[in-house]
C-alpha cells in the first residue's frame, strides 16, 4: 500500500546541507495503523511530508497505491492528494471563516462533489467523530479537542487510502488524547483505512499495530506491538489475503521475506544505534517485545 | 471546483477582510467614479451646449436670403448693393412673393416666413422708461410655428399691435436714471456698486403686457438730436424665455416683433424732414430680404435647400454648428475616459498592494488547502474571483460616488445661477462597472499567481 525506498533527505540551510533522513525502508500494508515514534528533531515530521507529497526527497522513492510521488508534478500531485491522501495537523488547522460542516466537506470542494452530496457525507462522518451536534459552529467555537475531531473528520472524508497524523494529540490533554487516539483506533478498525501516526508519546505510540523508531533520522527500530500481536495478525491475513488478489503480491511477498532475513543483523547493530554513532548503517529491525525498544526510545540526544 | 463554490468562499473572504476590502473598493470606486463622472461631465456639457446652440440656431430652419448678396435697402436706395435701382426688377436673385409661394409649397416644407431684421430703434413707455429694441418685420402668427411659446397674450392679428420677446421686457430704465447712471459709470468705471447696480437694473423686469408704447426714433444726422415718437402701439402678447438661458442673456437680445402692416405705417411716422431715409430698414413691396424656412425633419434639410437654391436664393443651415460640436465633444469624452482610466490605473497599485498583502495574511489558509487536494488553478481561480467581486463592489460604491459628485457639481453650479445641469447617462454606469471589474481582475492576477505558487509546507510551518 505504502513503500518507503531509500528515502534521503537534507535541507539547504544557508551553504550547508543537513542531513536529516537517511536511506528509510519500510512498508506499510492496507489497512494498517503505524507510529512514527521518536524525539523532537528526529525527522518524523520531514519523514511524514515527504509521504504526504508535500515535498520532494533528495533521494529514493515513495510508493502509495503503485504510484511513485515523488515523479509527480505539482498538479498531478495534487489531484494525487485528493483521492488517496487524507491529512491531520498537530494544530488542527482548520478554515476559520467556515463553519465545521463546510471545513469538513472543503476537500469535496476541490473535487466539485454537488453540495447535497458534501453535506450528507459531511454530516454522517461528524456523527461518526462525535460532534454531530456541532455541525454549524465556527471553529473557534469549539474547544481542541473538538477541533481536531473535525479535522479527522475532514481527512476522512474522501475516502483516502491513507490518512497521515502528524502529532495529532500534541496540543491537547491526556485525557482529550486519549479519546480522539480511540478515535483513530476505532476508525480504523471499522473503515480499515490506513493511518501513519506521528507522536514523541511512547504510551501513544503502543497502541498502534507497529511502531518504526527515528532518531537522528536513522529508521532503528520497527516493532510490533505485543498488545495488538493478536489483532495484527488477524489484520495482516486479511491484508494479505487482499493483497493476493491484487498485482503486488509478489513484491510484498519479497519484501517480507528480505526483512524477515535482515532481522538478525538489525539486532546486532541495536548496541551501535542507541550509542549514536554516526557512522552507522540504517537498520531494520523486527521486535517481539516492547521492552526491548525501550532503550532505543529513552536514548535521547 | 464548482463556480458557486468560488464565489461563495470569495464572497467570505470579501466579507471577512474588511480593512483589505475597505482599501480595494475605495481605489476602483473612486477610479470608477472618475470614468462615470468625466464621461457624464462631457456628456452634459454636450447636451448643454447643444440646446444652447439649438437656441440660437434651430437645426431644422433655413435662413433665405436674396440670391447675390443683401440687396439694397427697398424704399430709399441707400446705395450699397451691386444692383442699381434700375436694374431691379432684372434682379434674378430677388426674393419674391412669388418664390416665398413656391418655397412653401415644397415638400417637407412646415413653413416658410418673412423674418426681416429692420433695425433698432427705441422704445418708450408711457411711463417714460426706454429701451433699444431690435425690430423684426413677421407674421406675428406665425411666430408660434417657429417654436415661440407665448408666456402672455398671443397675436392677434389686430393692426397696431406688437409682441415683445422675454428680454425685452428686462431691465427698462426711465431716461433720468439711465443717463445719471451711465455719467456716474463714465466718471468711475471700475466701481463695483455701481456696477452692480447697473447689473440689477440691467435685468428688472416690467409689467408691460396689455400696456401701450410707442417707437421713438432719433436724427444723427443734424447736430442738435431731433426725435421722433410713433403714435401708440398695443403690446398684444410676450414670449417665453428660451431655455437656459438667464435673465442677464436674455436682457442683451431685446427683440421687437412688429407685422409688415404696423412696420408701413411707423415707416411713414418716423421720417424726418430732412432726411428721406426711412428710420427702418425695409425691402420693397411684394419682396423680402430675408425669410426662414422651417422644415420637418433635419433629415431633409439638405435636399430642401437645393430646391431653394434653384431659385436663385441664398440658402443657410444650421448644421455645421452641431457637427463642429460633435468633433470638439468628441475629444473632451476620450479625454475624459483618459483621465478616468488614469485613475483606475492608480487604483490598481493599491488593489495590488492589498492583495498581495492579503494573500501573504493568508498563506497558512493557502497551504492547508493545497494539502487537503487544491491544486494551482483552484487557487488562482479563487483569488481572481475576489479580486473581481472586490472590482464590482468597487464599481458600485464608485456608482454612489459618481451620482453624490454630479450632485454635488450641480449644487455647486446652481448656485453660481448658470443654467448647466449634469447628469448620468444610464449607459455610463455598466461602462463604469465592467472597467471596475476589469481592473479587479487585471490587478487581482499577479496576487492570485503568487496566491497559487505558495509551497504548502512553508505556509503551513510558519506562523
Ligand atoms: N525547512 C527546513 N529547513 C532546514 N532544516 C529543517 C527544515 N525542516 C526541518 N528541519 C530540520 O530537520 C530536522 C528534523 O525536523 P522534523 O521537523 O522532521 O523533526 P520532528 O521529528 O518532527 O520534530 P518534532 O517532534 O519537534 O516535531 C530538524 O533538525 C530540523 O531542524
Ligand atoms: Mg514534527
Amino acid at each position: 500500500m505504502l513503500r518507503v525506498e531509500d528515502i534521503t533527505h537534507s535541507f539547504k540551510t544557508g551553504n550547508e546541507w543537513t542531513s536529516v533522513l537517511h536511506k528509510i525502508n519500510f512498508a506499510v500494508k492496507q489497512g494498517e495503523m503505524v507510529a512514527l515514534l521518536g524525539s523532537s528533531g528526529s525527522g518524523k515530521s520531514t519523514l511524514l511530508n515527504l509521504m504526504a507529497g508535500l515535498m520532494k526527497p533528495t533521494e529514493g522513492h515513495i510508493y502509495i497505491a503503485d504510484q511513485d510521488i515523488v515523479k509527480m508534478g505539482e498538479n498531478k500531485l495534487a489531484e494525487f492528494r485528493r483521492k488517496h491522501i487524507g491529512f491531520i495537523f498537530q494544530a488542527y488547522e482548520l478554515i476559520t471563516s467556515l463553519t465545521v460542516r463546510e471545513n469538513v466537506e472543503l476537500p469535496l470542494v476541490f473535487q466539485s462533489v454537488s453540495p447535497s452530496v458534501r453535506k450528507k457525507k459531511a454530516l454522517a462522518l461528524l456523527e461518526q467523530v462525535g460532534i454531530p451536534d456541532k455541525a454549524d459552529l465556527f471553529p473557534s467555537q469549539l474547544s481542541g479537542g473538538q477541533q481536531q475531531r473535525v479535522s479527522i473528520a475532514r481527512s476522512l472524508i474522501t475516502e483516502p487510502s491513507v490518512i497521515f497524523a502528524d502529532e495529532p494529540t500534541g496540543n491537547l490533554d491526556s485525557k482529550t488524547e486519549e479519546e480522539i487516539i480511540s478515535i483513530l483506533l476505532n476508525l480504523n478498525r471499522t473503515m480499515k483505512t490506513t493511518f501513519i501516526v506521528v507522536t514523541h508519546e511512547y504510551k501513544v505510540a503502543e497502541q498502534m499495530q507497529r511502531i518504526f523508531t527515528l532518531r537522528d533520522g536513522f529508521l532503528i527500530t520497527e516493532q510490533q506491538t505485543a498488545a495488538k500481536a493478536g489483532q495484527q495478525a488477524a489484520v495482516e491475513t486479511e491484508a494479505q489475503a487482499a493483497a493476493e488478489t491484487e498485482e503486488q503480491t509478489a513484491v510484498e511477498a519479497e519484501q517480507k521475506a528480505a526483512v524477515e532475513t535482515e532481522q538478525k543483523a538489525a539486532v546486532e547493530t541495536e548496541e551501535q544505534t542507541a550509542a549514536g554513532t554516526e557512522e552507522q548503517t540504517p537498520a531494520e529491525a523486527e521486535q517481539q517485545t516492547p521492552a526491548e525498544a525501550e532503550p532505543a526510545e529513552g536514548g535521547k540526544p | 471546483m464548482k463556480i458557486r463554490d468560488i464565489s461563495r468562499m470569495a464572497w467570505e473572504q470579501v466579507k471577512r477582510r474588511k480593512v483589505v476590502t475597505g482599501l480595494c473598493m475605495t481605489g476602483i470606486s473612486i477610479g470608477c467614479a472618475a470614468i462615470i463622472v468625466a464621461l457624464s461631465v462631457g456628456q452634459s456639457a454636450q447636451v448643454y451646449v447643444t440646446e444652447q446652440v439649438n437656441q440660437s440656431f434651430k437645426m431644422d430652419e433655413i435662413m433665405v436670403s436674396p440670391g447675390g448678396g443683401i440687396p439694397s435697402n427697398g424704399k430709399g436706395g441707400s446705395g450699397g448693393g451691386g444692383s442699381g435701382e434700375v436694374n431691379e426688377n432684372l434682379d434674378p436673385g430677388k426674393l419674391t412673393d412669388q418664390k416665398l409661394k413656391i418655397i412653401q409649397g415644397l415638400n417637407h416644407v412646415k413653413a416658410a416666413s418673412p423674418f426681416q431684421e429692420a433695425g433698432y430703434l427705441q422704445l418708450v413707455t408711457i411711463d417714460n422708461k426706454i429701451a433699444d429694441v431690435r425690430i423684426i418685420v413677421a407674421d406675428l402668427q406665425m411666430l408660434t410655428e417657429y417654436d415661440h411659446k407665448f408666456k402672455q397674450g398671443g397675436a392677434n392679428g389686430q393692426p397696431g399691435t406688437i409682441v415683445l420677446n422675454y428680454g425685452a421686457t428686462l431691465g427698462l430704465i426711465d431716461l433720468e436714471t439711465r443717463q445719471k447712471l451711465y455719467e456716474s459709470m463714465g466718471n468711475d468705471p471700475f466701481n463695483q456698486d455701481i456696477q452692480e447696480q447697473y447689473r440689477k437694473l440691467s435685468v428688472q423686469p416690467s409689467e408691460l403686457y396689455r400696456k401701450q408704447i410707442q417707437i421713438q426714433a432719433q436724427d444723427y444726422s443734424t447736430t442738435t438730436p431731433a426725435t421722433k415718437l410713433s403714435s401708440p402701439l398695443q403690446v398684444g402678447g410676450i414670449l417665453e424665455g428660451a431655455k437656459g438661458i438667464d435673465d442677464m442673456q436674455a436682457s442683451y437680445d431685446k427683440i421687437m416683433y412688429i407685422s409688415p402692416e404696423t412696420a408701413a405705417q411707423l415707416s411713414k411716422e418716423l421720417v424726418f424732414d430732412n432726411s428721406t431715409t426711412s428710420v427702418l430698414n425695409l425691402p420693397e413691396e411684394g419682396s423680402y430680404n430675408a425669410v426662414t424656412v422651417k422644415v420637418d425633419d433635419v433629415a431633409n434639410i439638405k435636399s430642401v435647400e437645393q430646391m431653394i437654391q434653384k431659385l436663385s436664393l441664398n440658402a443657410q443651415d444650421n448644421l455645421f454648428q452641431q457637427e463642429m460640436l460633435k468633433e470638439q465633444f468628441d475629444m473632451i469624452k476620450m479625454a475624459a475616459l483618459g483621465i478616468g482610466v488614469f485613475i483606475l490605473i492608480i487604483a490598481s497599485i493599491s488593489i495590488i498592494v492589498a492583495m498581495t498583502m492579503s494573500t501573504h495574511q493568508r498563506r497558512r489558509q493557502i497551504g492547508i488547502m493545497k494539502v487537503l487536494g487544491a491544486n494551482m488553478g483552484q487557487i488562482r481561480n479563487m483569488f481572481i474571483t475576489e479580486a473581481a467581486l472586490l472590482g464590482l463592489l468597487g464599481g458600485l460604491l464608485g456608482v454612489l460616488f459618481s451620482y453624490l459628485i454630479v450632485m454635488g457639481l450641480n449644487k455647486l453650479v446652481g448656485s453660481a445661477g448658470d443654467g448647466m445641469n449634469f447628469f448620468i447617462p444610464p449607459m455610463n454606469l455598466p461602462i463604469g462597472i465592467s472597467f471596475a471589474i476589469m481592473t479587479g481582475v487585471l490587478s487581482g492576477i499577479y496576487p492570485a499567481i503568487s496566491a497559487s505558487r505558495t509551497d504548502a509546507l512553508t505556509a503551513i510551518k510558519r506562523d
